[in-house]
């Protein structure tokens, strides 16, 4: 198979820009003519938005894989949507697409078509032309059509019609999971319902009762996408990010100083590797000892580790009765427990 | 002196300071300025030096069990053991193996560790980890640490291991443990709290029923949380590692009635240097830390750096 492929790239589009899909591994060496950026797909892949002719011309989209080691070329035509003409159920487009809008009946030679979005008229064309209009925000659209004009043998034809366009978008989703440790992870609620995420298969992914657990096994970056639909366009990317933490057994615990009358203080060091900005790890004493705050609890952020991933943590013990230093480690993303380890 | 000899002396002499450097013993700090004890013997504080191998403890008479298991409760090396312990134990024990566990946690130590007390004490943490992953076993876990609790002979560690244990096993069930075993778990925490004979159990007990108060409030209510705490910072018996936990636990939880008291005893040099510490957070918790700037020059280094970072967080 090859690495470098398109392999999602229709003739016609809808919408501009159009989703494209393909193998292929170095995003960051990648371009795609029409779109700011190449992102990663599920499995190795990639997805971009590649922008079309805003008049309906074929647009050639040259797609570049590492830096130009690869060239390929797609020719991608924006089709109009005739509001006389689609179903009445409505069209579901992503956040940010644009529709080309037309209002032309059937048999209509000649004549001019309004389009309003939301009341406000975007302006009236030749039957044969059409409107662009970008769809910036999530919601409920009513988008009429109305056509004026003549059929072949001059007869008058007039109709309007509404049809509603509902846009949906979703943030981009990161994941962090330590690596190993099971974690819940469930849709979130902005995600609209026709949303499908689509995770890459090294993700491990189990459901019980209805709460879905992710786990990766290894600390790297895995990829996937949200969809509009199974098999739709893209509508965000979705990053898990795996993650390894060590301290006290997986690096080293040692007395730091130790005082005439016992007491001491304990030193180890909590790894984190690679970073992920986006968990607090929260340490809980269960035995009778204290940070160098006082305190039993202690929210470690990224900001706390060095530039190696690393914090020292020190542990005041008050006596020589070998009470242990033991705590619990939680990590957070959000309010979500993604891990504990002892 | 041939080209060859001469770089094998010098691969000789760079193992012999890396071995040296990494098992050179750790200089003891100076201690900061607080209440003349007598000095420890040597042996009491051990650092992270090469330990021997040791005669062990006497093998009980166990069940069978797999050869990780084995090892870690019959070889006579506690380096071998622990390093077991830490890398070889199955992340599931399985009915043979979980019974050893349990025995062997069940029968206390028999004071022949010597150097290695500490050794025993982190393989019985090990293998308490261990009781605590077997999940379909949960009820079976309890007891064994109830057990373990309530043998006086198992000595103040261990039982207070235990209730570190139950505590943990609380946390990680909350959701499904059953209502029987959680009023087990409970009630051994609560008559923990009253056993002051040992430095640390009540204290223990304290963080164990805060902490299930945080992930169960329908089951313990944190009044009651706050309630035990004063008390036992009230109680004139109560050991001072108790009391860092219940000062530690009225910041946590906003006790505002224990500001006089953590006052008190934040600017009572004589006090133990790490309950100044907890009082010092308390008070930075209640957001009562005017009147501590004093405590910043404190001779007490660790005292000062908790009043600045309590000062600090205040700001």
């Amino acid at each position: 198979m090859a690495r470098n492929t398109i392999d999602v790239s229709p003739l016609e589009s809808r919408t501009s820009p159009v989703c494209l899909e393909g193998r292929g591994l170095f995003t960051g060496a990648m371009q795609v003519g029409g779109s700011d950026s190449v992102s990663h797909g599920a499995n190795d892949r990639w997805f971009a938005n590649a922008a079309l002719d805003a008049e309906g011309s074929l647009t050639q989209i040259g797609i570049s894989f590492e830096n130009g080691g690869r060239l390929l070329s797609r020719a991608i035509r924006w089709k109009p949507t005739n509001l006389l003409t689609e179903p009445l159920a409505g069209i579901v487009i992503r956040r940010g697409d644009a529709l080309r809008l037309t209002a032309v009946l059937p048999g209509m030679v000649s004549g001019t078509s309004e389009i309003k979005v939301g009341g406000q008229s975007l302006g009236t064309c030749s039957i044969t032309n059409a409107l662009g209009y970008r769809f910036e925000q999530d919601g409920l659209y009513s988008v009429e059509g109305s056509a004026s004009g003549l059929d072949a043998k001059g007869n008058p034809l007039s109709y309007s019609r509404s049809v509603q366009i509902r846009v949906v978008g979703a943030d981009s989703e990161t994941v962090a999971a330590q690596v190993n440790q099971w974690r819940p992870w469930s849709v979130p609620a902005t995600w609209p319902a026709e949303a499908v995420a689509e995770w890459d298969n090294r993700v491990q992914r189990q459901t019980a009762e209805g709460i879905m657990s992710l786990l990766s096994t290894v600390p790297e970056e895995r990829y996937g996408v949200i969809r509009l639909g199974e098999n739709g366009p893209v509508l965000a990317p979705v990053t898990v990010k795996g993650f390894n933490l060590w301290f006290m057994k997986n690096t080293y615990l040692h007395y730091d100083e130790i005082y005439a009358d016992g007491s001491f203080k304990a030193e180890t060091t909590m790894i984190i590797s690679p970073m992920v900005p986006e968990i607090r790890i929260n340490q809980r004493c269960r035995g009778v000892i204290a940070y160098e705050d006082g305190s039993r609890v202690r929210d470690f952020y990224l900001s706390d580790f060095n530039p190696s991933g690393e914090v020292r943590i020190i542990f005041c013990h008050s006596s020589p009765i070998a009470t242990s230093v033991c705590h619990y480690t939680d990590v957070y993303q959000g309010t979500v427990l993604i891990g504990r380890s002892y | 002196m041939s080209k060859k000899r001469l770089i094998f002396a010098g691969v000789l002499l760079l193992l012999i300071a890396a071995v040296w450097l990494r098992f050179r013993p750790v200089p003891v700090a100076s201690a900061p300025e607080q209440t003349p004890v007598s000095p420890v013997a040597k042996s009491e504080v051990k650092t992270d030096e090469v330990l021997p191998t040791d005669d062990g403890l006497a093998p009980q008479p166990l069940p069978p069990a797999d050869q990780s298991v084995q090892t870690i409760i019959e070889s006579t090396d506690y380096n071998r053991r622990i390093q077991v312990a830490v890398n070889d134990l199955p992340a599931k024990l399985g009915t043979e193996n979980f019974a050893a566990v349990e025995t062997y946690l069940l029968t206390p130590q028999d004071g022949q560790d010597g150097d290695f007390r500490q050794h025993e004490y982190a393989l019985r943490n090990f293998m308490m980890d261990a009781l605590r992953a077997e999940t379909g076993r949960i009820p079976e876990a309890i007891s064994t640490l109830i057990d373990v609790y309530k043998n006086e002979q198992q000595g103040d560690v261990m039982r207070g291991y235990a209730l570190q244990h139950l505590c943990s096993v609380y946390l990680d069930h909350s959701q499904t443990l059953s209502t029987g075993d959680k009023q087990r778990i409970i009630e051994t925490f609560s008559a923990a709290l009253s056993d002051i004979s040992g430095e640390t159990l009540a204290g223990t007990a304290l963080v164990g029923l805060h902490e299930a108060a945080r992930a169960d409030s329908a089951t313990v209510s944190g009044s009651a949380v706050e309630t035990a705490a004063v008390k036992l910072l009230q109680n004139p018996g109560s050991g001072t590692l108790s009391k860092i936990s219940a000062f530690q636990i009225c910041g946590e939880r906003k006790v505002a009635s224990v500001a006089s008291a953590a006052r008190q005893t934040a600017m009572d040099k004589t006090a133990d240097w790490v309950l100044r510490m907890s009082a010092v957070y308390a008070l930075g918790q209640l957001g009562q830390t005017a009147g501590l700037e004093p405590l910043l020059k404190d001779s007490d280094k660790n005292v000062s750096r908790a009043v600045r970072l309590a000062l600090n967080a205040q700001r």
